[in-house]
């Protein structure tokens, strides 16, 4: 595959960026409580004079129809797109290095029908599948979102520690390694992963933004987080009804779900561009 | 004659003149629809798009007026016996089909047999027989006859003043069987009827077009063509109004302020009031709402003003009772439980839960919808300042129907809009213990002095001392509170100002159903 | 080439199959009762009833999945529960809709993809390459249905250049917003694979020889280097196609797009069984068979791939 060849400079450039803009994000969601300044949850007294009220004065981003500050429903909001987001993915990577390992260095049948699943889950497009996946529970919700997230998104770090368990396999010292009787599991930690390790890094990463898109996208489709979590999916489709007469309410829960997406690629692209250039979007 | 007494003349002549002498005729009513419709077998649909269509397709043997009384239609006259209990209805003659065959009382007693192993067999319970045929014990409904090819009688098993609006209703609309049969499913999306309008084409999800029917009874309709269009988005709706392709449509959500206050638009806004009331219904059968004082006491805390104020735009009316106004028996001199916080602090101390304490967890649960996400996110933050905490739950309306049905839930909403516009379809089937869970009263409500006052009413012919006692059984429900009242709904809609004589019917909220029947219409232009 | 097809074609039977059984599975153990909620809110447990031994879900569940699968094969997906007609004439007529907005998001894709990453390579390093790429990137950070939302505020309800959404009469302008939110991640994508592929050609030996020879850089980048640059793109735009059909369903809800993506939500929230099991496999198969022709596509371009 071809080589991305990056403008010069551009490889630290994108790093940078990346971490900035994660890197605020990420300390949006944990101080929340501290940086909102509103209750994101409260409906105002005299709620008709506070209801979709336009950026400006006490709310910098506005108010929602119930009157509920937009800017801390946002940093509220980063919690659970950045939770969902590296949770789930952490899950499922772990999820798919056992399953990549048990097929790589193990091989044989339990290979084959490893691979086969992977085979099965990868020939689903993982947004018609997420939403499939969704009819089968009785009520949305954010705990559901987690579990299909995890059970779609272990398979592409299965097939890449495959393959570094099978080409690691080949190799001479590991063979001599084995002869001496050294075990699967110091094989595995001294060699494997660490050889893993970049393609795995920038695999998850992509994972991430992978994982907020998805969530968002759920929510946004009203299959995803149930009031009172805050999901900036849900405030986009809140967002939409009333795209015509007060657009803020749809264009800030955007801009932050881009922004945070934008970061985690460009973060993706700096890693990728330092570890692995053979992967690509 | 002078020219001035010529003028005169023609002057009172035109005054004279039926409105319809004015009407012109021609032209196409351009309509959306939210979803495609499920299906056009009246015996099929359960859901007001349906109906919408349904309607203009096939007649009944009655129809219901403007003032929502009992008109003959396919039924020249009819007659009651002196019990109270056998309807004798007379057909009109040369009835035609759309596909041409004339119309027989066999076709009507066919058409309710059919509809009553349909999706609404309720419509044909009170018949004589009719839920042994339901059920499948019996081969026919014995209660209906059919003495010649002209006369239906149909025997109830009690005496049920409400009977002639049901014959109104689009359950009991008439179909040709043998085409029917013939056609077997595709007789949903292939309607023969013997309405005004005749069935066309329809693309799903994007058009239902019909046409004028010239071999109705009561002559062709002034219309020449109508033409629904499936149009999901509320905002599409709207833009294509304002971009002159639709006569007609519902206010988008957040815009009816806007609209009222628009010098152009406004004039094309119109509100009326849909026999509808909109609440929290409780589980009474469990804690912690089986307890009454409770229930007054959620009454008490939530404010129904600010729901119609901000989450409705000031367009429905806050709800003290049961029973909409319009509905024959509605009493504005009902309290109810208004808003009133102190009240609700008092009455939860008085429950045993002072500020809030001792409760158990409380779910409220609702379908999804925004509307009522954003009821439901309102009640939850009103409910926060009395110290009470309770959770949201959504579900998707299949699962929600069932839980509810099963009396899963603590606290539910529900809507109900009036099939026929008689008390007895909210009080006895919303309120009496016989129709628990899925029959309608999902709040499992029991009160005996209720049930006696329904079932006496039930029994009596229409009249004031029939709506004295729906009075009586109302006060008696609200005071128990078994549900939280919040809203009657209301119709909104734009209309062109060229549309003449559209109709608007209090029994539906749904954008399409505002209008029936569209025979009637025309437009100025 | 023609064992190889086969071969390819044989390795697909395993995966439907797995898939078949994962969505009769997911279906299977669905909760709540998708036949009561057809029901409307006055439901007769006697008519449900009927309904269910009609539907067969009073069967056990194998004997489901083998009648499932025996209609399936016949090309009969089922009855919505909801519309009471059969899974596959809806599907059909939503097929098209999709296909159309996709097949517009794609040509959009590939003609300012492909132009802006070419500019791109042969401007390296300046001004424009930042901006194409800046904006590529964009692109692909872009969540769809926000970008639909943008669009529409801008160009439809602010400008009125569009309509807001909806299908219309089936004319172009009704498409062109549609097409651009769905084809903004592709954009992104070709744009950056075209740029990075024609400067590793140009990076090449014989590119470096031929401009050695003396042949004028625009007859070396046209005859030569974009020939072999556009290889990769190739690629790109198969699998991208099949990326696109699977994107459609938060464009086709922004946009009331009456297609496959949009049914598919519908059908979710209606919880209408047949028609969500009847969308994913048709998803999945078009996704599939998208990659298995990209596959083949590249052998016979490349016969070192076909192992």
């Amino acid at each position: 595959m071809a080589r991305l060849i990056p403008v010069s400079g551009a490889r630290s450039r994108s790093l940078l960026v990346g971490a900035v803009l994660v890197g605020a994000f990420g300390a949006a969601a944990l101080l929340a409580p501290a940086l909102a300044p509103h209750d994101p949850y409260a409906v105002p007294h005299g709620l008709e004079a506070a209801s979709l009220r336009p950026p400006g004065g006490t709310y910098p981003l506005g108010t929602d129809l119930l009157g509920r500050d937009l800017l801390s429903r946002i940093l509220y909001g980063a919690r659970v797109s950045l939770g969902i987001g590296i949770g789930a993915e952490i899950l499922a990577a772990t999820l798919g290095v056992l399953v990549g390992l048990a097929a790589g260095f193990y091989g044989g049948r339990l290979d084959a029908l490893l691979m086969r699943l992977t085979d099965v889950v990868m020939a689903f497009p993982s947004l018609v599948l997420a939403i499939g996946l969704m009819a089968v529970f009785q009520a949305p919700g954010l705990d559901k979102v987690f579990l299909v997230l995890v059970l779609l998104g272990w398979t592409t770090i299965a097939r890449v520690v495959r393959a570094e368990a099978l080409a690691l396999k080949q190799r001479e010292y590991v063979l001599a390694a084995r002869a001496l009787g050294l075990g699967d599991a110091p094989l595995i930690w001294r060699h494997l992963l660490p050889n893993a390790v970049g393609p795995l890094l920038v695999a998850a990463t992509l994972g991430v933004a992978g994982n907020i898109v998805a969530e968002a996208g759920l929510s946004f489709l009203g299959l995803g987080a149930q009031p009172p979590t805050i999901s900036w999916g849900a405030m986009l489709a809140e967002g939409q009804t009333f795209l015509a007469i007060s657009p803020w309410v749809a264009i800030f829960p955007g801009l932050a779900l881009m922004l945070t997406v934008l970061g985690i690629n460009l973060l993706g692209d700096g890693l990728r561009d330092r570890f692995d250039p053979r992967l690509r979007i | 004659m002078s020219p001035r007494a010529i003028v005169l003349l023609l002057s009172v002549l035109c005054l004279l003149a039926d409105p319809g002498w004015a009407a012109r005729r021609g032209g196409t009513y351009r309509l959306a629809l939210v979803t495609d419709p499920p299906t056009l077998d009246p015996a099929q649909a359960t859901d007001t798009t349906s109906s919408a269509i349904i309607r203009q397709l096939f007649d009944g043997l009655l129809e219901l007026d403007e003032r929502m009384q009992p008109v003959p239609s396919l039924a020249a006259r009819w007659g009651v016996s002196q019990d109270q209990r056998v309807y004798t209805f007379h057909l009109r003659p040369g009835v035609r089909f759309h596909h041409g065959r004339e119309l027989t009382a066999r076709d009507v007693k066919a058409s309710f047999e059919r509809a009553a192993r349909g999706k609404r067999p309720w419509v044909f319970e009170k018949i004589q027989g009719a839920p042994a045929f339901i059920r499948g014990q019996a081969q026919a409904i014995r209660g209906i006859r059919v003495p010649d090819a002209r006369t239906v009688e149909i025997t109830l098993e009690r005496p049920f003043a409400p009977f002639p609006m049901l014959m109104a209703y689009d359950a009991a609309f008439v179909v040709p069987v043998e085409e029917a049969e013939r056609l077997g499913p595709a007789f949903a999306s292939r309607p023969v009827g013997t309405g005004p309008f005749r069935f066309v084409a329809w693309r799903h999800d994007d058009q239902v077009a019909l046409e004028a029917f010239p071999g109705h009874f009561r002559g062709a309709p002034f219309l020449e063509r109508v033409v629904y269009r499936i149009i999901p988005e509320e905002t599409t709706r709207f833009a294509e109004y304002l971009a002159g392709n639709l006569e007609h449509v519902d206010v988008p959500t957040g815009h009816f302020r806007a609209l009222r206050a628009d010098p152009a638009l406004s004039r094309e806004l119109h509100v009326w009031p849909t026999l509808g009331t909109y609440a929290l219904r409780f589980t009474v059968t469990r804690p912690p709402f089986d307890n009454p004082t409770l229930r007054r006491a959620f009454n008490h805390a939530i404010d129904k003003e600010a729901i119609a104020r901000v989450i409705l735009e000031e367009s429905v009316v806050v709800a003290r009772g049961v029973l909409p106004p319009g509905m024959p028996g509605h009493d504005p001199a009902l309290v109810g439980h208004p808003y009133d916080p102190e009240q609700a602090r008092r009455l939860l101390a008085e429950a045993g839960h002072p500020g809030g304490r001792g409760l158990p967890p409380i779910t409220l649960h609702y379908n999804v919808n925004p509307l009522h996400r954003r009821i439901a996110e309102l009640v939850q933050a009103q409910l926060r300042e009395l110290g009470v905490t309770i959770q949201l739950a959504s579900l998707d309306w299949a699962a929600y129907i069932k839980l509810v049905d099963d009396g899963g839930t603590q606290w539910h909403r529900m809507g109900w809009i009036a099939d026929y516009p008689d008390p007895e379809n909210f009080l006895t089937v919303l309120f009496h213990s016989r129709n628990h869970g899925a029959a309608g009263n999902t709040s499992r409500y029991a009160n005996p002095a209720v049930d006696r006052l329904l079932d006496e009413a039930d029994r009596l012919p229409l009249g004031p001392g029939r709506l004295a006692k729906y009075r009586e059984a109302e006060r008696l429900i609200v005071a128990d509170a078994p549900w939280v009242f919040l809203y009657h709904y209301t119709s909104r809609l734009l209309q062109k100002p060229y549309v003449r004589d559209l109709e608007r019917s209090p029994l539906s909220g749904a954008p399409e159903m505002h209008v029936a029947p569209l025979r009637k219409v025309w437009l100025d232009r | 080439m023609l064992g190889y097809v086969a071969r390819r074609l044989l390795a697909l039977v395993p995966v439907l199959f797995g898939v078949s059984l994962l969505v009769f599975i997911l279906t299977a153990i669905a909760l709540g009762d998708p036949v009561r909620a057809a029901m409307g809110q006055r439901g007769d447990p006697e008519v449900i009833a009927e309904i269910r031994r009609e539907y067969g879900l009073d069967e056990p569940i194998w004997v489901q999945y083998g009648l499932w699968m025996g209609r399936l094969l016949r090309g009969d997906l089922g009855r919505s529960y909801h519309q009471q007609r059969p899974v596959t004439e809806i599907v059909a007529e939503r097929f098209p809709a999709t296909l159309r907005l996709a097949l517009a998001a794609m040509a959009f894709a590939v003609v300012l993809g492909l132009a802006a990453g070419l500019a791109a390579a042969v401007w390296r390093g300046t001004a424009l390459d930042a901006l194409v790429m800046a904006g590529a990137l964009l692109g692909i950070s872009t969540p769809v249905f926000w970008l639909g939302l943008m669009l529409i505020l801008v160009f439809a309800a602010g400008l009125g250049w569009f309509p807001v959404s909806g299908y219309g009469d089936g004319g172009w302008r009704h498409l062109v917003l549609p097409a651009l939110t769905l084809g903004a991640l592709q954009t992104g994508v070709i744009a950056r694979m075209a740029r990075a592929s024609l400067l590793e050609v140009i990076g090449q030996e014989y590119i470096r020889t031929a401009r050695a020879k003396g042949l004028a850089e625009a007859r070396v980048l046209g005859k030569h280097a974009l020939r072999n640059a556009l290889l990769p793109v190739v690629t790109v735009v198969g699998i991208g196609l099949a990326d696109l059909l699977v994107g459609a369903p938060l464009t086709e809800t922004v946009f009331a797009w009456p297609g496959l993506g949009r049914m598919l939500v519908a059908a979710v929230g209606q919880r209408d069984l047949p028609v969500v099991m009847g969308a994913v496999l048709l998803f999945a198969v078009i996704y599939v068979v998208g990659n298995l022709l990209v596959d083949l596509a590249y052998g016979a371009i490349d016969p070192r791939l076909r192992r």
